[in-house]
């Protein structure tokens, strides 16, 4: 039996009546679980409120109703079991890379000597090494999300969650970040929970896919992919997957 | 060095897809082209005249979308022809382009209230109504999910093929390239140079699951790929 790491129950989320428009529903009747070591995509289109759940997930926001778990706990606020890569980066400007990705243990005390040797092995994976002194001002877009990605992996969370963290990138750097993120993966088994609306992304990295309607949202599909990793994105059944998915995914022409 | 010794020809009526690494060069290329910025060697002719603005019509749709917000929809569009001094038929060439985009009943919406791929439409509807004898689109679509995209290169291959539009068409998508491109230019890194130029020989409509699509898709990657 595959153990859960984190769960949503019956999740609703309603941003009330402004500016003389009615309330609007984002989302509702949105329950399902993270299980543990897996790699879950929830696709879905803009602004349907993926954003919004992740945020819920973490502990920065609340649902207008409904309970989200981690380890069976009620979430009420962030916590550093709980890790967040964003699609903007967020690193501090003002910290090299190294401080970056050991902010999380270095802020709550943690022996450096132990922490250290982390930051440097998440810095390594990523394949930063040589630029741990560096600002971020001095990266790339697809160098500051790996700083990103090792930073939230840094702080041994139960729990990834990445909200499209490669949606800035430009086409090819963005296939080169998936490529090394499956690698990642494949050699670490975090729980990663991941949001994007790059169904071909999701198809690459997924174990498991649930996919969202457009706004109100509910859970419209759930896929498991085994296909074998690493992916071909041009292999046959990767595109069959890929044109049965583009089906079930709401186009907002 | 950013180009060096680009030379090539696109003829009348051809879709010529560029591609190449990031960073390679390929907006300065177009930059270039419409003289946004001087190059400093080389020669760009257009029907075998020098490029010159106020004889040619070159249309650019830059990748982020260039719409102006506060003008509607139809007023967006009139606002290319205008420019470009065809106010006669203005009425009829407007109603025509955003028929032909599917944005008739959105004429009177300003921006802020359509989604970004009906915004991307409007600048592509404001470019064709003016008959460019060039269009230039700097990944027009780079931003967009997979199933808008699919429907908007099929709209985009439509109306150039109708009005028969010159256009170069510059992407970081190697199947969008190979799916819209009558050619394909493979750039290299910088310096940019010409790696190769391929015919692309596929019919239209084209499958991206057929094995000569997927093969050729595969061959242009080989030639970008630089991790």
């Amino acid at each position: 039996m595959e153990s859960t790491v984190a769960r949503c129950e019956k999740l609703k989320k309603e941003f009330p009546a402004s500016g003389g428009r009615p309330p609007l529903v984002v989302f509702e009747d949105i329950s399902f679980e993270v299980r543990r070591g897996e790699f879950l995509v929830l696709l879905g289109p803009g602004q349907c409120g993926k954003t919004t759940l992740l945020n819920i997930i973490v502990g920065h926001d609340s649902p207008t109703s409904g309970i989200a778990y981690e380890n069976e706990k009620p979430v009420t606020g962030t916590n550093p079991s709980r890790g967040m890569v964003y699609q903007d980066t967020r690193l501090f400007p003002w910290l090299t890379v190294q401080k970056n990705v050991e902010y999380g243990p270095a802020a709550r005390g943690e022996d450096r000597e132990t922490y250290r040797k982390r930051t440097q092995e998440y810095i390594d994976l990523v394949g930063l090494t040589g630029f741990e002194k560096h600002y971020p001002v001095k990266l790339s877009g697809g160098m500051k999300q790996r700083v990103g990605i090792a930073r939230a992996y840094c702080n041994q969370p139960n729990i990834i969650l990445m909200d499209e963290p490669f949606g800035a990138l430009d086409a090819q750097t963005r296939y080169m970040m998936q490529e090394e993120l499956g690698k990642l993966w494949q050699a670490k088994h975090n729980t990663i929970l991941f949001v994007t609306n790059n169904i071909e992304e999701a198809l690459f990295l997924a174990d498991r896919i649930i996919v969202f309607s457009k706004c109100p949202s509910h859970i419209k599909a759930e896929y498991t992919i085994d296909l074998p990793r690493p992916r071909k994105l041009t292999s046959p059944d990767f595109l069959d997957l890929r044109r049965e998915i583009t089906g079930q995914i709401d186009v907002d022409l | 060095m950013v180009l060096d010794d680009i030379s090539f020809d696109v003829k009348d009526g051809e879709f010529l897809c560029i591609v190449g690494p990031t960073g390679c060069g390929k907006t300065t290329f177009l930059n270039s082209l419409t003289k946004l910025h001087d190059n400093n060697s080389g020669e760009i002719l257009l029907d075998n005249q020098a490029v010159d603005l106020r004889k040619h019509n070159i249309a650019y749709i830059f990748q982020e979308n260039s719409i102006m917000s506060w003008l509607t929809v139809e007023k967006n569009v009139r606002f290319g022809l205008e420019i470009k001094g065809h106010t006669r038929d203005a009425d009829q060439k407007v109603k025509e382009v955003l028929e032909i985009v599917g944005l008739s009943k959105f004429a009177g919406y300003h921006p802020g209230q359509l989604s970004a791929s009906m915004l991307q439409r409007v600048v592509i509807a404001r470019a064709f109504a003016t008959n460019p004898d060039l269009m230039l689109m700097d990944e027009p679509y780079g931003q967009l999910d997979i199933n808008l995209r699919f429907k908007l290169e099929d709209e985009v291959v439509r109306i150039c093929k109708r009005y028969g539009t010159t256009v170069i068409f510059i992407t970081h998508n190697l199947e969008e390239a190979v799916y819209l491109g009558d050619r394909i230019l493979v750039l290299t890194n910088k310096p940019s140079k010409i790696k190769e130029k391929i015919v692309n020989p596929l019919p239209r409509p084209r499958d991206v699951t057929s094995p000569e699509f997927v093969k050729l898709r595969e061959h242009v990657t080989d030639l970008i790929k630089w991790w």
